[in-house]
């Protein structure tokens, strides 16, 4: 966790210095997962969403933050969601959201997805020319 | 990030608590969020040894388009709310539709009368109103049909009123471009089409003019044909009836096709719509070929004229324009003075017979609907009484005056959405009473279905009487004081002034209303009584009839109908089981008749007396003994009566009426008369009605079908107990022998034509005497319920009566008193109502007067009677108020 701190600090820095960093413009889609996942641990306000996603990610997925807020909006209204305003440890008020048990089953559909999709694209990347 | 700890009041800012106040302001979080996130971001970067300045702006960038996010969340929060408020909505009403449920499962009586009695009122209103929409209202399918307007002649002289006009008159009148946009004219017969499939008969409406353009039809296939199509040379071109066409195979090739139309070959070039029914039951629609000499013709009074009135003259104009078109008539074609034209308007031209049958039952029907609400009114008013201890109950554990009211609105909404659903029972139950009841005479009836907008109308007023008197208790309830009512042991607040007068006015009217009902079917079952109980002139019973239309080209030479009949007769009357057998051009009650003026020979006509008039008949065979007629004077048709050119020996009988109103002090037999041909009278007959049982008799002439050889439909009436299939197959076996293409159609049996002619007074007492037993029912329920409910008001005080000595029968009496007394005043009433609106019945009755004695003295008796015995019940268990309950509850 730590080491993923340090990191995040050094990406954050050079977001606007080195422009050959490869980066990935998001899915449409794929932040819902990404949010979700990142919920999964525990309740997070946007910013901590952001500040996760940076630090694990390395920085390579751009986005623009605020895009997250329609994100959690949506999927709260789908009830994936439930979001609560709570008091930080610095004292100020923010909506702090947490996965429900229908986001965790969706969450677990999600994952599977993924993996059936990462997998499968990995097997045709990797793959060398046969005699058909 | 550790975590987070629980909102506490105590930090919330006022101003953001006066914001939540109307629901969550969803404005103030999206901001509140998004500033976070920024200043926490701005916090970051400074942290990290950016400047204030650069930070804010890294910050922002990073963050992206915040108006354009802002307004996303701004949606997306405004929609979750929308959804969590109707989820929020949706669940109470829910709850509340359970819990009242539950109330009304647990008072089975209340609600089953309260039920019966939503389902009744909404019912039979529907019902009849959808009947009086279908059938009075919009019997046609087609746009404005309140201006489409039908001329009929009248010579009152000759006893013809409200008949079709002759073509030459029919031709004059769609000449008027300024009283019509479009006029037309049709007459309907019969005809036998071959070439397509087998030969049928079908009923042909012809037409001239601009017949279809009056109803603004539009083909379902192919064209409709024009006026010019009248033209001689022009005229052999059909238009299917949509009924017909199905009856072929709805087959599109049809169009184009050559049919045989009664010998002529006709082209089929179009087919109707199916909505286009008029007139009803039509087939085949075809012009008529308007020869010089037939447009003259004004003494075909053959032809309905039917018209669409100019856009923007009004009813006024067009009645004076059709009386100068008259006068035109009178003054240039010589008409007799006493001819003269009438305008109808076509809707109450095909509702005929049917219309004040259905008036009267749209008038009983709104006495249904005014019994149900103030049923239900004291239903509510008596029950909301009773529930004040449970509504304080609910107001003491906090429930307020908003909660109570909307409760009783959902168990009223939720009674009369479940009467409405036993109400369509009903409705379509009645309908189909009406259906069975009238078909055969009035086919309108049986397409008739339940209206939306009557249903809606009726379930409407129902639920705004219960919703009304529901609310009473409600509202007071908010008021009621808790602690009375709970302390009151006896079950809440006992009943006020206002409120009693109300209770008994309810009854009062119900019973009032009740006996109008009663009085009104009583009527129409006397008079249907002395109807059936005429005579009609002959024996009904086991008089079986069919109709054979005789059409073909070996038919038109002389004489050759008549060896087909003859033939035939011969071929039947072997058969010995079907007893006697005869034919007649038109039966009794089968609604057709023709009828002439006549002379007779050697008596100059008498100018201060009407033209002589008579109907005329031609019969074959045993048609009289068939019939039951009797022989009262000479002798019937016999063989000697043979087909001679020499008319010196034709011969014909006349019936009784004919023999007393022109032969009066002599005798008829020898005398000769002239109506068409002179023919001697031979016999006299007894009278029989033509079209109606206990209409006044009309003269008759009989002509032998040998020596009036020129009708080519016949009706065959055999008297026999053989059944009615029987009878057809032993007919038709006859008639094929003979020759195969000739149609038999219309086998009834004479008591079914005659039931037939009284189907509308049939219909009118039938659910007249429905609804009133149903009323009845709902009074006397009334009756009993008020009765019973200020019984139990007054336990104590029964209870204190007796304990200070008062009798049972002393009791029991004051409460008898009380019911006789509201049963009386609603009968008194209910008579004074009943004088009134019997007038309306008029011209439904036959034999008695619309202030028949005997009804209007019965049905009040059996009535108080009733109501006596409804308040006797409750007044027994008056007598058992226990003293000592009495005076320790209080």
């Amino acid at each position: 966790m730590s080491k993923g701190v340090t990191c995040s600090l050094g990406t954050l820095s050079e977001d606007r210095v080195p422009p050959s960093r490869p980066t990935v413009d998001l899915l449409q889609g794929s932040l819902d997962v990404i949010v979700l996942q990142t919920l999964s641990w525990q309740p997070m306000h946007g910013f901590g969403i952001a500040r996760w996603i940076q630090r694990v990610t390395d920085d390579v997925f751009q986005i623009e933050e605020g895009t997250l807020y329609p994100a959690l909006y949506k999927i709260e209204n789908k009830g994936w969601v439930k979001g609560e305003w709570r008091i930080t440890e610095n004292n100020r008020r923010a909506k702090y959201y947490r996965l429900t048990a229908a986001g965790k089953r969706r969450l677990a559909e999600e994952s599977r997805t993924w993996n059936l999709f990462a997998g499968a694209m990995a097997k045709i990347m990797t793959a060398v020319p046969t005699p058909v | 990030m550790t975590g987070p700890r629980r909102d506490d009041p105590a930090d919330t800012p006022k101003w953001w608590r006066y914001l939540r106040f109307w629901g969550v302001n969803v404005g103030a979080e999206v901001d509140d969020e998004i500033s976070f996130h920024l200043e926490e971001l701005i916090g970051y970067y400074v942290a990290r040894g950016v400047p204030p300045d650069e930070a804010r702006r890294i910050a922002t960038e990073r963050f992206g388009d915040r108006d354009h996010i802002a307004l996303a969340m701004r949606t997306l929060a405004t929609q979750r709310e929308t959804a969590m408020q109707r989820t929020e909505w949706m669940d109470s009403i829910r709850r509340d539709i359970r819990y009242a449920v539950r109330q009304l499962v647990n008072r089975p009586a209340f609600t089953c009368v309260a039920l019966l009695t939503l389902a009744l009122g909404i019912g039979a209103n529907t019902a009849i109103f959808s009947a009086v929409n279908a059938v009075l209202l919009h019997p046609v399918a087609t746009t404005d049909i309140d201006r489409l307007m039908v001329v009929r002649t009248n010579l009152p002289t000759m006893n013809l009123m409200n008949v079709s006009v002759g073509p030459g008159e029919a031709l004059d009148l769609m000449a008027r471009r300024d009283l019509f946009d479009a006029a037309g004219a049709w007459a309907g017969r019969g005809a036998v089409i071959t070439e397509i499939g087998d030969p049928r008969r079908v009923a042909v409406a012809r037409t001239m003019g601009q017949f279809f353009d009056v109803f603004h039809v539009v083909p379902a296939l192919g064209r409709l044909y024009r006026p010019d199509e009248s033209e001689p040379g022009k005229e052999r071109v059909v238009v299917l009836g949509y009924s017909l066409w199905r009856e072929l195979g709805a087959d599109r090739s049809l169009i184009g096709k050559q049919i045989t139309l009664s010998g002529v070959r006709h082209e089929v070039i179009g087919v109707a719509p199916e909505s286009f029914d008029y007139p009803r039951s039509t087939q085949l629609y075809a012009p008529i070929a308007l020869t010089p000499q037939y447009a003259q013709n004004r003494n075909q009074l053959a032809w309905n004229l039917v018209g669409r009135m100019k856009t923007g003259i009004s009813r006024e104009q067009f009645d004076a324009g059709v009386l100068r078109e008259q006068q035109r008539w009178h003054r240039d074609l010589h008409y007799g003075d006493t001819q003269f034209l009438s305008v109808v308007p076509l809707v109450t031209m095909i509702a005929g017979q049917l219309r004040p049958a259905l008036l009267v039952l749209l008038g009983a029907v709104g006495f249904v609907l005014l019994i149900a609400c103030a049923n239900i009114a004291s239903l509510q008013l008596v029950h909301g009484t009773a529930r004040s201890r449970e509504l304080a109950v609910r107001a003491a554990l906090g429930a307020g005056r908003g909660t109570i009211v909307r409760q009783l609105l959902v168990e009223n909404f939720v009674l009369s959405i479940a009467g409405g659903l036993v109400g369509l029972g009903v409705g379509a139950a009645i309908l189909k009473l009406m259906a069975a009841a009238g078909a055969s005479q009035m086919p309108a009836l049986a397409d008739v279905r339940l209206s939306a907008p009557a249903l809606l109308f009726t379930g409407i007023a129902t639920i705004v009487a219960g919703g009304l008197f529901g609310l009473l208790p409600a509202l007071r309830a908010g008021r009621v004081d808790v602690q009375e009512a709970l302390k009151d042991g006896s079950g809440g607040a006992s009943i006020g002034g206002r409120r009693s007068r109300v209770l008994h006015a309810s009854v009062v009217v119900q019973v009032a209303l009740t006996l109008v009902l009663l009085v009104s079917s009583g009527l129409m079952i006397r008079s249907l009584r002395a109807l059936l109980s005429q005579n009609p002139g002959f024996i009904a019973e086991h008089v079986t009839t069919l109709k054979m239309t005789v059409t073909g080209p070996r038919y038109q030479q002389a004489g050759s109908l008549t060896t087909f009949y003859d033939q035939l007769l011969g071929r039947l009357s072997a058969m010995t089981e079907l007893g006697d057998v005869g034919f007649v051009s038109e039966l009794p009650f089968s609604d057709e008749n023709d009828s002439s003026p006549f002379t007779i020979i050697g008596r100059a006509p008498n100018p201060n007396l009407p033209a002589m008039h008579a109907n005329l008949h031609t019969v074959g065979g045993d048609y009289f003994k068939a019939m039951g007629i009797p022989l009262l004077r000479g002798r019937t048709f016999d063989k000697t009566d043979a087909a001679t050119p020499q008319q010196a020996t034709w011969v014909c009988v006349i019936d009784e009426t004919l023999a007393k109103t022109y032969f009066p002090n002599e005798d008829p037999i020898g005398k000769r008369i002239n109506q068409g041909p002179d023919a001697t009278i031979v016999g006299v007959v007894g009278t029989v009605s033509q079209g109606a049982l206990g209409e006044p008799p009309k003269a008759t002439v009989y002509y032998p079908y040998t020596q009036h050889a020129w009708y080519s439909g016949m009706y065959v009436v055999t008297r026999t107990t053989l059944p009615m299939a029987t009878v057809v197959s032993r007919v038709r076996g006859a008639l094929q022998a003979i020759d195969p293409n000739i149609p038999l159609f219309s086998a009834r049996t004479l008591d079914e034509r005659i039931a037939g002619s009284l189907a509308p007074r049939r219909l009118a007492m039938i659910v007249l005497t429905g609804l009133a037993a149903l009323s009845l029912g709902l009074a006397v329920f009334g009756l009993y319920g008020v009765i019973s409910y200020v019984v139990t008001q007054r336990t104590r005080e029964f209870g204190i009566r007796i304990a200070l000595g008062a009798r049972p029968a002393d009791v029991q009496g004051m409460v008898l008193r009380q019911g006789v007394l509201l049963a009386f005043v609603g009968v008194a009433l209910g008579l004074a109502g009943a004088f009134v609106a019997t007038r309306a019945l008029s011209n439904l009755l036959f034999g008695i007067s619309a202030r028949d004695p005997f009804t209007f003295i019965a049905v009040p008796l059996v009535l108080a009677a009733v109501a006596v015995a409804a308040s006797y019940l409750p007044a027994r268990r008056a007598t058992k108020a226990d003293p000592l309950q009495a005076l320790r509850s209080s």
